[in-house]
């Protein structure tokens, strides 16, 4: 292979997507994890494509097919870079490999080239099972278009590259401005979320305050739609309705940015790395430093000062439990009363009441540290597995962040939820039951997963915190009960969660009891 | 004899203000073993991270072969190789697929690749496990793993971290005499050691390091003298204490 840099990102890829490992695994276990993990990815895509292919229907029912293509670029653009904000610079510095790569004859544009295309395939790989459907769809509804087919297939190829550029050059930026801060970790947390919040806030600020004009269609206001969620995506929409040269501009600026991001990453690449690297050792011992504590206290506090040592894996894993407070915030000053106004319907709010435990629920299982925390031990393990702990000790510890963050930000929201939709004493206790048992159950399931799939040689701390089956597996299993939940809440009441509490219940027990029989961990 | 390595007044501050290497200047020719010996935390890994190009340093010069690692990295990476400590090797390739990718890596013809794999799989015993997934390999055979890597282009440079750790007896026997043979062959070696024994018997050249600073360097029978390389390094490290 004359390219170097298309070896180093096929090595790259074997690691990530494992295949390699289940081929020449000499164990049945790896190759049924493997199998697993393709199968949860099967599933995930297959939830994305439903998703799509419904959202495309309603766009084609109401006759603005047209603006499709531009607003499934806008989705995905949006996703990519708030998940590439979530991921920060671990996904091109702080490698594992650094050295390794580094030592290699091999130019630092074609090591940049490697990792670039990894992260750009996958969310690539994110986008296709958005665009597919939606535009099988809408060829299926109004119609086959060569040119709209080209279009849509240059926007989805460019799409990635624009926020990918944005959101990495964005999270150096903190890690360079942070890198000479003793606490330069808290400071890159702390900075990481108020961008991360930024982005959030800015999108409901937009949502919230678009105005549509009266006597507006449908087309003008997903238009308005479009350029509010993400604008560069206006330009994809300029073509689809006329105006030709409207995704060449698009190219351009993607294709720009991303030079641009790669010259300049180029030049300081090798400063960025070690200013996420170094280690500062400067810091003094003192006697009081020395201090007893429970077994339980001392994993715990391990486990929250692992949370706390990578902002990548902190926003990972806590996005859930940010977006419950944010939601919160929002409904304080959103009055959900002008949203029945405005479609001149006069509706009961305790009615929707029960959805809020529904709502929460999504958000939760976005947030599962526990379900990547035993994985993110990697070779370290050993050490933690040689102490003198049962199982469950060690399990307990890893779930314990997970429900301490997850629970409190589930409370508020269901607060905020309960007040804002005039709940009933009954809806309360229910809602508040059901966010608390849930959290529970979901750090606890986190956990049990990630020890039963668990992915210990990784290359970076985010391609377990973000990608790996068990942080999949809680994310889209709580995605489809929250939406299950919310529709047959608001028909049924409280029967649909008290099923949930009652399984939460039972299966948090049978978890328990589970991780009391076992023995000790397999390092394997 | 031609300089292989050429270090010229290196110095190289960490974020945070520690200054891990202060004014450091060696040269290692052809056919040198050249060790380098000092205590935890002096400066030796950075000192070797800084010659192999994976850390930037604020002043200074170092070349390899004649050309500077700054500004012709790409070059100078091509005659060098580098082991460090712990080698974090791809778990998920087999040992044979990771041998094929240094390989391609360095333009290793298929000839010559397999005459060197099976020369060197065979003398560090590993040859049957080329097969089997890295992340199956014990700390031992990833370190022979890596070693046959680093020897799959001939390096005109050979840099290693603490090579002999975690090596058995015979393998590290054999290591000594591939290092030699390689210095026969004109490269040269520039390794990183705590075993004063090994750096003693091994070496033609040694240099000690000390918070940064080079103490005492040169052709090892000039810096041990009549003594003892253990009591040469403890006098110099004392010495600099007061």
């Amino acid at each position: 292979m004359k390219n170097k840099w298309l070896l180093l990102t096929k090595i790259q890829l074997l690691g990530i997507l494992d295949f390699n490992k289940a081929r020449y695994a000499k164990d049945s276990k790896t190759k049924r994890r493997t199998v697993g993990s393709a199968a949860i990815i099967a599933i995930v895509a297959l939830v994305i494509c439903i998703y799509s292919v419904v959202l495309s229907l309603g766009f084609c029912e109401q006759g603005i097919g047209v603006h499709l293509p531009a607003f499934l670029i806008a989705v995905t653009s949006l996703i990519t870079l708030i998940f590439s904000l979530l991921q920060g610079c671990s996904s091109l510095f702080a490698m594992k490999d650094y050295d390794h790569v580094m030592t290699l004859p091999v130019k630092k544009s074609e090591i940049l080239a490697s990792r670039l295309l990894c992260i750009y395939l996958s969310n690539l790989l994110f986008a296709l099972p958005v665009v597919i459907p939606g535009t099988i769809v809408l060829f299926a509804v109004d119609g086959f278009s060569l040119a709209v087919l080209a279009v849509t297939l240059a926007a989805t190829i460019l799409s990635p590259l624009l926020p990918m550029a944005v959101a990495i050059a964005l999270s150096a930026l903190l890690t360079a401005i942070t890198a000479k801060f003793r606490y330069k970790n808290v400071l890159q947390i702390i900075l990481s979320l108020i961008l991360f919040l930024g982005v959030m806030i800015a999108s409901f600020a937009v949502s919230f305050t678009t105005s549509y004009n009266e006597g507006m269609d449908m087309s003008a206001i997903y238009s308005v739609l479009v350029r509010n969620v993400y604008l560069p995506a206006v330009l994809v929409d300029m073509t689809l309705t006329g105006t030709l040269w409207g995704i060449f501009a698009f190219a351009g600026i993607s294709v720009a940015v991303a030079a641009l991001f790669v010259v300049v990453l180029v030049l300081c690449y090798e400063r960025v790395h070690e200013a996420l690297t170094a280690k500062s050792a400067g810091a003094k011992f003192k006697a009081e430093n020395i201090r007893t504590g429970s077994v339980y206290s001392a994993l715990i506090g391990r486990e929250f000062r692992r949370l706390f040592s990578s902002s990548g894996y902190l926003l990972n894993a806590l996005s859930g439990t940010i977006l419950l407070v944010i939601a919160a915030i929002a409904l304080i000053f959103f009055d959900p009363k002008l949203l029945f106004a405005q479609a001149g319907e006069s509706v009961s709010l305790s009615l929707f009441a029960y959805a809020g435990a529904g709502f929460a629920f999504l958000f939760i299982g976005m947030s599962n540290p526990g379900a990547s925390a035993l994985s993110l031990e990697g070779k370290s393990r050993e050490q933690l597995f040689v102490l003198p702990l049962t199982m469950r000790q060690i399990i307990v510890a890893k779930t314990a962040p997970t429900f301490i963050f997850n629970a409190p930000a589930g409370v508020i929201f269901s607060v905020v939820f309960c007040i804002r939709f005039e709940a009933d004493a009954l809806c309360w206790i229910v809602t508040l039951i059901s966010v608390i048992l849930f959290s529970a159950f979901c750090a606890l399931a986190g956990s049990f997963l990630n020890y039963k799939f668990p992915k210990y040689d990784w290359t970076n701390p985010t391609m377990v915190a973000k990608n790996s089956m068990p942080v999949m597996l809680c994310v889209f299993g709580s995605l489809i009960l929250g939406i299950v939940c919310i529709p047959v809440g608001i028909i049924s009441g409280f029967w649909i969660y008290l099923a949930v509490d009652l399984l939460s219940v039972v299966l948090s027990v049978a978890i328990l009891i589970y991780f009391s029989h076992q023995k000790a961990f397999s390092m394997e | 004899m031609k300089t292989i390595l050429q270090i010229t007044h290196l110095s190289k501050t960490y974020a945070g203000g520690k200054k891990a290497v202060d004014d450091l200047s060696l040269s290692v020719c052809e056919g040198d073993i050249y060790g380098f010996i000092g205590q935890n935390g002096a400066g030796k890994t950075t000192t070797l991270r800084a010659v192999t190009g994976i850390l930037p340093f604020e002043s200074g010069e170092i070349t390899i072969n004649g050309m500077s690692i700054k500004e012709q990295p790409v070059a100078c990476k091509s005659v060098l190789a580098y082991i460090p400590d712990n080698p974090d090797l791809y778990e998920y390739l087999t040992g044979i697929q990771y041998l094929n990718y240094i390989g391609d890596i360095f333009c290793v013809s298929q000839a010559l690749r397999r005459e060197r794999i099976e020369k060197y799989a065979d003398m560090f015993r590993i040859k049957g496990d080329l097969g089997s997934l890295i992340g199956s390999y014990s700390h031992g055979m990833k370190q022979k793993l890596a070693i046959i890597a680093a020897l799959l282009h001939t390096p005109k440079l050979m840099v290693l971290d603490e090579p002999f750790v975690g090596l058995d007896p015979e393998a590290a026997f054999k290591l000594k005499q591939v290092f030699r043979e390689m210095c026969d062959e004109g490269s040269a070696i520039f390794f990183s050691t705590h075993v004063l024994d090994v750096a003693e018997k091994l070496c033609n050249k040694i240099a000690i390091i000390k918070s940064g600073k080079l103490v005492a360097d040169g052709d090892i029978d000039k810096v041990r003298g009549d003594e003892s390389l253990e009591n040469v390094f403890m006098e110099v490290l004392e010495s600099h204490e007061k």
